[in-house]
């Protein structure tokens, strides 16, 4: 486990980059945290990392974006969703088991579907108004290296 | 008649023109999933090719599944938009059918598969009895290691065509009896599909844009069943429901529709709208309304013998309540026998009022008819 505190929503965007960087096919991202704590600021960074050309948006209305970069990159909000049924019925597993890397903001709304390996990211407001805790949960060890490259590249970290 | 074919269940796209059972065109990319984007063009550059424009078209088939839930997507949406535009009907093609059909007549086992993800496919097995395509086994979703197992154990050999192949391949033994279809073959093509349709025309089983949805399957579709089992479900009418639908109006009414009017309601009106209760997997019940400017005429409303008194008529009124409020109907009409109180009761529970006699209404026993609106 990894918390870093960034000050800005900069900082935020840049940590995002960082891990869009690293990402590999079948890697899976889970995304929890306050509303409009940066979620999909952090997002957009991760797209950069991707080398992704498109600007990025929140798909809370679409449910999944998918983005063409180094990688295929599959957006999930699932903040619309009731329930793991909903997601059968969009036939996640060829996202989450596909080609490309997944990012899946309110992830705990889906927990019951998510692999057991992964890279669990929590982002809540700081202290100071353009402040952020962002906590980095990697299980198995693909995820846990991910986390230690992380913390080379972190300002702060505790 | 014009068929333009389309099936984008797997990692292929393909699209096909066939015209009077001459095929004019047909297109495979087995290039990955890029089908959101390479549809349209395909379908535009095919027509072009062939003189053909999209007005032309008699009739769509489109694979239904079960396969890629984003390929079917994709396939069902553009199907669906040209065939409303141009008012034409839809042949929902069994994808795996499909593959089947690339084999005509082959004398053996034919095995087709789609990937289902995490070592998974969809498959089902068939032979071919003279011309007929026999299914051996329905539709489902299977783990590769089993069913190339399950294949090695036939007393027959076996082909295997589909995506799913490269799925399998790891677990196919080089004595075994199972075999890869050639290249040509291999992969879902549209003229398989624009033959099937062509068929289907025949038999009158095409339907329409507002009834066609892709089929959908995944692993845990047997346990989802079974707790739905014992749970009731009313939901728009299919063309799959007609022949248990035509059973119940049979042990219903003394004088019965014909089980082409059903068929008709489904593909031909579009201002009827038909809901079937569902409880497990059997059919119910049923009822239907026409939409007349701003009311709904309800048509006929039954319930299976063996399930009457379970207030299962009163779950499909206020089914057709619901439906047509979501269409800003407000206003709903329906005619029923002054003898039968049990339906008059309901009614008036749900809001409805008489309104009027209609006099020797039912002819088969010139009985007369209690008009009611619930406004």
């Amino acid at each position: 486990m990894l918390k870093i505190i960034s000050k800005s929503a900069e900082q935020t965007y840049k940590l995002g980059q960082e891990l869009g960087r690293q990402l590999q096919q079948g890697d899976i991202i889970c995304l929890t945290g306050d509303l409009g704590a940066g979620k999909t600021a952090f997002t957009k960074g991760i797209g950069v990392g991707l080398e992704i050309k498109e600007f990025i948006t929140s798909p809370t209305y679409t449910i999944i974006n998918e983005y063409n970069g180094r990688l295929p990159l599959y957006h999930f909000d699932v903040y619309r969703l009731e329930g793991v049924e909903e997601m059968y019925e969009l036939g996640y597993e060829e996202y989450f088991f596909g080609d490309g890397a997944v990012v899946v903001e309110w992830a705990d709304i889906v927990k019951e579907i998510i692999p057991q390996e992964r890279l669990w990211i929590t982002i809540l407001r700081g202290k100071e108004e353009d402040s952020r805790e962002i906590i980095f949960d990697g299980s198995g060890e693909r995820y846990q290296n991910i986390v230690k490259e992380l913390e080379q590249h972190a300002d702060i970290s505790h | 008649m014009l068929i333009l074919a389309i099936d984008t269940s797997s990692a292929t796209a393909t699209t096909a023109l066939m015209e009077n059972g001459r095929l004019l065109a047909e297109f495979i990319q087995n290039t990955g999933k890029t089908h959101s984007q390479r549809l349209m063009l395909m379908i535009d550059e095919m027509l072009k090719s062939c003189g053909k424009k999209p007005q032309d078209i008699d009739l769509y088939a489109c694979a239904a599944g079960p396969g890629s839930f984003t390929g079917l997507r994709i396939g069902a949406s553009a199907v669906k938009a040209m065939a409303q535009v141009f008012d034409k009907p839809i042949a929902a093609i069994p994808a795996l059918d499909a593959l089947a059909y690339n084999l005509y007549r082959f004398d053996g086992y034919i095995c087709p598969m789609l990937d289902a993800q995490r070592g998974a496919v969809y498959s089902a097995l068939y032979r071919w009895e003279k011309d007929k395509l026999e299914k051996l086994e329905d539709y489902r979703v299977i783990d590769a290691k089993t069913l190339v197992d399950k294949l090695n154990e036939l007393d027959q050999p076996v082909v295997i065509l589909g995506d799913g192949i490269e799925i399998a391949a790891k677990h196919l033994d080089a004595a075994g009896r199972i075999s890869l279809a050639p290249a040509g073959h291999l992969q879902p093509r549209a003229a398989s599909s624009a033959a099937i349709a062509r068929q289907m025309q025949e038999q009158g089983l095409v339907e329409s844009c507002y009834s066609f949805r892709p089929v959908y399957i995944r692993k845990s579709q047997a346990e989802v069943e079974y707790e739905k089992k014992q749970e009731l479900v009313v939901r728009p009418m299919r063309l799959e429901d007609v022949d248990a639908v035509w059973e119940i109006e049979k042990l219903s009414f003394r004088t019965p529709w014909s089980r082409e009017s059903f068929v008709q309601e489904l593909q031909t009106n579009l201002t009827a709208r038909y809901l079937v209760a569902e409880l497990g997997d059997e059919i119910v019940g049923y009822g239907g309304m026409w939409f007349v400017l701003d009311e709904a005429h309800i048509t006929n409303i039954a319930v299976h013998p063996d399930y009457r008194g379970q207030k299962i008529g009163d779950r499909i009124v206020k089914a057709m309540i619901t439906a047509a409020e979501k269409e800003a109907i407000k206003n709903m009409t329906l005619e029923v026998r002054l003898s039968n109180a049990a339906a008059i009761n309901l009614y008036k529970k749900l809001g409805f009022e008489e309104a009027g006699i209609r006099k020797g209404y039912y002819f088969d026993t010139g009985e007369d008819a209690l008009i009611m609106w619930r406004r």
